[in-house]
């Protein structure tokens, strides 16, 4: 869903730009950017303790011992040893595409088979348990390097488990893709064509995987998921049924099963409760399952905040957050508020960063994370890896790159905005405040003939917007440009000028003043013989 | 290319007759026009037909050949290659009297949102691999066709590779879009069943794509399918 902009953008620069000509006196003597405490020092003691808590864990490097050493969302009933079992099941090491293609160029493919392997046995001990083994096949997805490894190394390996299953995914994401999202109504046939291919090869490959490591529990998962999305639902329900003869409590193989058993893929609410209660037997020993024993009431809740509205449908999700960490959860409570006032930015933020905790997210939610640590904690630097991601995973969010510009600013590397902020000017909405804010960036970067040049197109493109023609002066005098460029900026700015705008009177005052004295002074030139 | 979209086109080999495979008569020369229009003009072409549609449909993601009929139009059939992510072999039905043009190994690089590329830049990029073909076996009806490296297709002005594609909202931030590679353009082939192979492969090592391989094959039915109903209409 997207999140619309609630604050006007010039806020995303109030505390460090100050008034213009402020700004021109400290670049021409060199001055840093003013730095001010973080602002969630005046916040709700809980915020702040959760806070500081945060930021020393964002600190560490390991991902995994980061996870870890953060804060459990306050007030929190989550299941025992669930936060840290999340914690290792998104951070431990997997095996990626990297690994997989390094393997393939050395021929070294018996250790990454015996890796796999080794991955797999933990899915089937008490000591050391895991289920890493699933998001090792988790990289092989619907890209072009997915599908050119796992082709060369099912070439190579024709009778590697791993490899088919790896295939097999690469093979099921691609039915995905071709599919799409729309509804069935709204999709060409042609795309349910190819999904159907792309389906029965993938099929294939998890058969072949199964009948040579009847202990692989995500060809299972595959297989199944798969069998549902090409409404081969006999098949469907023997590979579920199979995995779970072999693993009842698998959190991958419910979690697909959890999903396919939504009233929206044909399941029911009552076989959703079922499977929960099922489920909850297994919690003590295997708390990630509590990621998949609330999937009922997510569904319920996104269903009605579809259909009936975001208020109603954060009534239901909300008490879930306490109930289980999962991040997606924690993301929508946190995306739903922005449309429900009031809004509580600070628990908003909160949940942003524990949903963070565990997975990177959505671009939604890494904006308005973001965004939250930029304008709320004014936090500018904590703020740059979430407005980085957003632009990562959204190159052409023209708003994400104005505010990472402006976290680069704001955390004192006016020079390193500079190319976010001209991104930022490919959106109509936000080109006027990303020209400003360029300018007056570059003046702080002591770099005055690149903020000629965008305040020039500042200037030419809105030649009523009466600050570009304040801003102007400033750059001139940063020049050193001779006093009537100057003044005739301040004519202009004067002529422009919001007068009904607080700062844009004063300056206005201010200017009329400093007019008043050059016209003056020329006069009494003019009256000299 | 860091981060900019390059597309790996794929080749076809396309199979005439035993009879006509080899002759010359059957392969044009890559400066040959067909109804006027070059074969740069045919690529620009071919790269608009073949992003009409979203990724996971594409021409070059077919693993049967069942689509291959899909918005072809005009005096020349487009076939496609892959994307190196798979050994392929197609089925195709085509109509008689009908030129057939395919992509042997190419690349395409445009501009995309947040990544902005210029024209001299896309041309850059996909000269690199192009630079270093190390392998090119083409035969058509179990016969080599020769002489592949001469059918290359480069200095080919910059284009709006999406410009058919629907589920493009903001065109400009998709173009530019530049073209370069290795194509062939065959004369209509005999009513029968051709069969045409293909193997190329770049070697370009540390370079996006420099080690892309293509294989795949396709068993043409010519005079099976209806004539294209439109004119291609090619606008640079």
């Amino acid at each position: 869903m997207g999140v619309s902009g609630k604050w006007s953008a010039r806020v995303a620069l109030v505390w460090v730009s100050g008034c213009f000509l402020w700004l021109g006196t400290a670049t021409a003597n060199g001055t840093s950017v003013p730095t001010k405490p973080p602002a969630y020092a005046d916040a709700p003691d809980t915020v702040r303790a959760f806070l500081v808590a945060a930021k020393h864990a964002e600190a560490l490097h390991d991902p995994l011992a980061r996870c870890l050493a953060y804060p459990d969302y306050p007030g929190n009933a989550w299941p025992k040893g669930l936060a840290a079992a999340y914690c290792h099941y998104t951070h431990d090491p997997v095996i990626t595409l990297a690994t997989v293609r390094e393997a393939l160029d050395r021929h070294a493919l018996a250790g990454l088979e015996a890796r796999f392997k080794a991955d797999l046995e933990r899915h089937f001990v008490k000591d050391g348990f895991s289920e890493v083994i699933h998001r090792d096949l988790r990289a092989f997805d619907a890209s072009q390097e997915a599908g050119r490894l796992s082709q060369r190394w099912v070439e190579q390996s024709p009778h590697s488990a791993y490899a088919l299953a790896a295939r097999g995914w690469y093979f099921r994401r691609m039915a995905m893709k071709a599919r799409g999202g729309a509804w069935a109504q709204d999709t060409p046939a042609e795309n349910m064509q190819r999904m159907s291919e792309f389906a029965g090869r993938a099929i294939d490959m998890f058969q072949r995987a199964i009948a040579i490591e009847p202990r692989l529990m995500d060809a299972y998962v595959g297989l199944s998921d798969t069998a549902g999305l090409d409404s081969r639902s006999e098949l469907e329900e023997r590979a579920f049924e199979e995995g779970m003869a072999i693993d009842p409590a698998c959190k991958v193989l419910t979690g697909y099963r959890m999903s396919n058993l939504t009233p929206r893929w044909g399941g029911s609410y009552p076989q959703m409760i079922a499977l929960s209660a099922q489920l909850k037997a297994f919690l003590p020993q295997r708390p990630l399952l509590a990621l998949n024993t609330e999937w009922a009431q997510v569904d319920l809740a996104d269903m009605t905040s579809r259909e009936v509205s975001y208020e109603q449908g954060l009534k239901l999700l909300k008490p879930l957050v306490l109930r289980s960490a999962l991040a997606d959860v924690l993301a929508d409570v946190a995306l739903w508020a922005d449309h429900v006032q009031p809004v509580d930015r600070w628990e908003q933020l909160m949940l942003l960063l524990e949903a963070g905790r565990f997975q990177e997210g959505t671009q939604d939610a890494a904006l308005l994370r973001g965004r939250l640590l930029l304008l709320v904690a004014r936090e500018p630097a904590w703020a740059q890896p979430s407005l980085a991601a957003a632009v990562r995973m959204d190159p052409g969010d023209a708003y994400a790159h104005y505010l990472l510009a402006a976290s680069y600013w704001n955390a004192g590397e006016p020079a390193r905005s500079e190319s976010d902020y001209v991104l930022a000017m490919s959106g109509t909405s936000i080109r006027r405040d990303a020209l400003y804010e360029v300018t007056e960036a570059m003046l702080q970067a002591k770099r005055p003939s690149k903020a000629r040049r965008y305040v020039e197109r500042l200037n030419k493109e809105y030649p009523g917007d009466g600050p570009g023609w304040y801003l102007r002066a400033g750059v001139l005098i940063a020049q050193g440009s001779n006093g009537d460029q100057v003044t005739s900026a301040l004519r202009k700015f004067v002529a422009t000028a919001d007068r009904s705008n607080l700062t844009q009177a004063m300056q206005v005052q201010e200017a009329e003043r400093e007019l008043k004295q050059v016209d003056a002074y020329m006069k009494r030139m003019q009256a000299k013989p | 290319m860091n981060g900019r979209t390059l597309c790996a086109a794929l080749a076809l080999a396309i199979a005439v007759s035993v009879a006509h495979a080899g002759d010359s008569t059957v392969v044009l020369g890559p400066h040959e026009k067909v109804a006027g229009r070059s074969q740069g003009d045919y690529a620009i072409a071919w790269w608009q037909w073949v992003m009409q549609l979203p990724d996971g449909v594409r021409a070059y993601q077919d693993l049967s050949g069942a689509q291959c009929g899909l918005n072809q139009s005009g005096p020349v059939w487009f076939l496609a290659g892959t994307e190196g992510t798979e050994h392929v072999q197609r089925e195709c039905a085509i109509p008689a009297d009908t030129h057939v043009f395919l992509p042997l190994i190419a690349m395409l690089a445009h501009a995309s949102p947040g990544q902005p590329l210029s024209c001299q830049q896309a041309q850059a990029a996909v000269r690199a691999n192009n630079d270093h073909l190390a392998q090119a076996q083409v035969l058509l009806d179990g016969k080599p066709i020769a002489d592949i490296d001469k059918h290359r297709v480069r200095d080919i002005p910059c284009f709006d590779a999406f410009k058919n594609a629907k589920y493009i909202e903001r065109h400009a931030l998709y173009t530019p879009a530049a073209t370069d590679g290795y194509w062939l353009m065959l004369a209509p082939l005999p009513a029968g069943v051709h069969q045409l192979s293909v193997r190329t492969r770049y070697a370009n090592p540390g370079k996006p794509q420099g080690d892309l391989e293509e294989v795949f094959e396709y068993r043409l039915r010519v005079g099976d399918a209806p004539p294209a109903q439109a004119a291609v209409v090619i606008t640079i």
